[in-house]
């Protein structure tokens, strides 16, 4: 891992569009601004975790009667 | 073709039907080939499995997200957009991921990173959303049913 240190209002630039720079530190908290185009897909690495989680947890069908499941999400949605 | 899967035993299914997942699902990267099941062939049902054709015992039940929220929304970039050649809406099928639970009117649908699936060459991807509106457990029945807890084992 590249490890560089920056002081508030200092950037950081990741090719020619992605530019990174500290807004503000209070306590343990950083704030971060970033800038970059907007097909760059950007969020909390959590929402990444928490979908590698929930697949996992898909992956492992619990044992139920998925006829009754049919039937209550049939019943439920086309009236 | 055939593959022998632990739920469905031997399934038969033509090259045609195979959904390609060029670069796999998050956590299961390996798992790039899958194909659509009827949930229950009795009925006519919402649901589907997606069984993997890797792993004999990997599938997935997914659903059709706007069925619950007719106003659902999601976002690729063009990298994205690429992996699946897509060339227009009007040929993707949108599915996500359902997470059942043992408590089954609790099941849910994973919102964030739903599935898109290009129905003209078969490719597909799960796309991660970035707005914070959606959740990875979304209910998929309304709070009277599930609150009527009714178990499925």
């Amino acid at each position: 891992m590249l490890v560089l240190t920056r002081k508030v209002g200092e950037s950081i630039k990741i090719n020619d569009d992605i530019k990174i720079t500290v807004i503000e530190v209070k306590g343990k908290n950083i704030r971060i601004g970033i800038e970059a185009p907007s097909a760059t897909k950007i969020y909390r690495e959590e929402v990444f975790i928490k979908i590698l989680e929930e697949n996992q947890s898909a992956a492992a069908t619990p044992k139920v009667d998925f006829g009754k499941i049919s039937q209550l999400i049939k019943k439920n949605l086309k009236p | 073709m055939k593959f022998e899967t632990t739920r469905f035993g031997l399934i038969e299914y033509d090259e045609e039907d195979i959904l390609q997942f060029p670069d796999g699902l998050y956590g299961f990267e390996r798992e790039k080939q899958f194909v659509l099941i009827p949930f229950d062939p009795n009925i006519d049902c919402p649901l589907e499995w997606m069984q993997s054709l890797t792993t004999p015992g990997l599938a997935f039940v997914v659903t059709d997200p706007y069925l619950y929220m007719p106003d659902y929304r999601w976002v690729m970039t063009p990298e994205e957009e690429r992996r699946i050649e897509f060339s227009g809406e009007d040929e993707l099928k949108i599915l996500v991921i359902v997470t059942l639970q043992e408590i089954f009117t609790n099941m849910t649908g994973n919102f964030v990173a739903p599935l898109i699936l290009n129905s003209r060459t078969q490719k597909a991807r799960q796309v991660v959303l970035t707005t914070q509106e959606y959740d990875t457990r979304h209910y998929l029945l309304p709070e009277e049913i599930r609150n009527a807890g009714v178990t499925a084992n």
